[in-house]
């Protein structure tokens, strides 16, 4: 991998972590598309860093709720910071438990099935589009809510189907706050990520033998910039109901992956 | 007065203080000892395998080390040294 392979890897993580298009469906299209042999791979420890990057990224971005919420915390007290706390930890477990019993059933969908990827494009077409003319929305995220929520975030697994753009519109569906809806997303993800990361480290099957440390630094660089730029602008997106536009393109790209698969 | 104010202005813009950074260097510091004590181990004769690639040092030491590091970053962000002023 050389410094622009890096460069672009960052990229695309650092947006597609944040904005609601499916970083894994548009991934398993263009291996479909170009053969899997020309998707550069990257290292275990390159996807570590970059997955590392754009949690760095949310914590920067929600640096002063964070901050309140782990203040709040060691008051213990049962205050609205502790309660987020238990409704993010309510919303990780769907995804924990897909993660550690179901990865082999999981694995079984990323076998370059275009029309399928297709279809769940639409599926998140039509999340997003519902969501974005949702109009009773203003209430904050309930307890039943974080585990629906956690339960979609669970199902975006699947290639195709966003994981922002799930958690944000079933939850705005839901009828909570556009806002809340967008910081309880990127919120809930992030013990997930710390805890794949540590899961990665520690399985002892890192090495360094192929890695070059200037691209990995290019590669850190480019995922955090773009995750800051991505996630302030997925905030405003969602506040100012302007999904559709991200709707309309995941439904064009869906009925394409469609076509493609079913005809070709 | 009009000069000192637009100092403290500029001051008030960035995000982060002097003690944020010095933990984000520390905490740079740590991943980069961790990388360093992952690095090497590998065979030079593609046909054979040399077990040190899996050595204590490289797969339980360095890792923990790269978490570390990981953890302490986070803490240099989240570090509110405001609210001592």
């Amino acid at each position: 991998m050389d410094a622009l392979d890096a460069i672009i890897l960052g990229i695309i993580q650092g947006f597609t972590e944040f904005l609601p298009v499916s970083s894994s469906g548009h991934l398993e299209l263009g291996k479909a598309i170009l053969g899997d042999t020309s998707v550069a791979e990257e290292s275990l420890l390159f996807t570590v860093v970059l997955h590392f990057a754009t949690a760095l990224s949310t914590i920067v971005v929600f640096r002063k709720d964070i901050i309140e919420i782990v203040t709040a915390l060691f008051k213990f007290t049962w205050n609205e910071e502790t309660q987020f706390v238990v409704k993010i930890i309510a919303s990780m477990i769907p995804a924990v438990v897909v993660g550690l019993f179901f990865e082999e059933q999981l694995e079984a969908f990323f076998g370059g099935n275009v029309a399928f990827v297709g279809a769940m494009l639409l599926v998140t077409a039509a999340l997003l589009w519902f969501a974005d003319r949702a109009k009773n929305t203003g209430k904050p995220v309930t307890f039943k809510d974080a585990v629906i929520i956690g339960v979609s975030q669970a199902v975006a697994m699947l290639p195709g189907i966003s994981r922002s753009g799930a958690t944000i519109s079933t939850s705005v569906l839901l009828g909570n706050d556009k806002s809340k809806a967008a910081r309880f997303s990127f919120l809930m993800v992030v013990p997930l990520i710390f805890g794949k990361i540590a899961k990665d480290l520690l399985g002892g099957e890192l090495t360094t033998e192929t890695t070059n440390f200037t691209t990995l630094g290019l590669g850190f660089v480019a995922a955090f910039i773009c995750g800051l730029i991505a996630c302030t602008w997925m905030i405003t997106l969602v506040k100012k109901s302007k999904l559709r536009y991200f709707a309309i393109y995941c439904a064009i790209v869906g009925v394409i992956a469609i076509g493609v698969g079913l005809y070709a | 007065m009009g000069e000192k104010k637009r100092k403290e202005d500029e001051k008030a813009h960035f995000i982060f203080e002097r003690k944020n950074y010095m933990f984000m260097l520390i905490g740079a510091a740590v991943i980069a000892l961790g990388f360093i004590l992952m690095a090497g181990g590998g065979s030079d004769d593609p046909n054979v395998f040399n077990p040190e690639i899996y050595s204590w040092r490289r797969i339980r030491l360095a890792p923990a080390l790269i978490l570390i590091g990981f953890g302490i970053e986070v803490y240099a962000i989240l570090l509110d040294t405001r609210k001592n002023d």
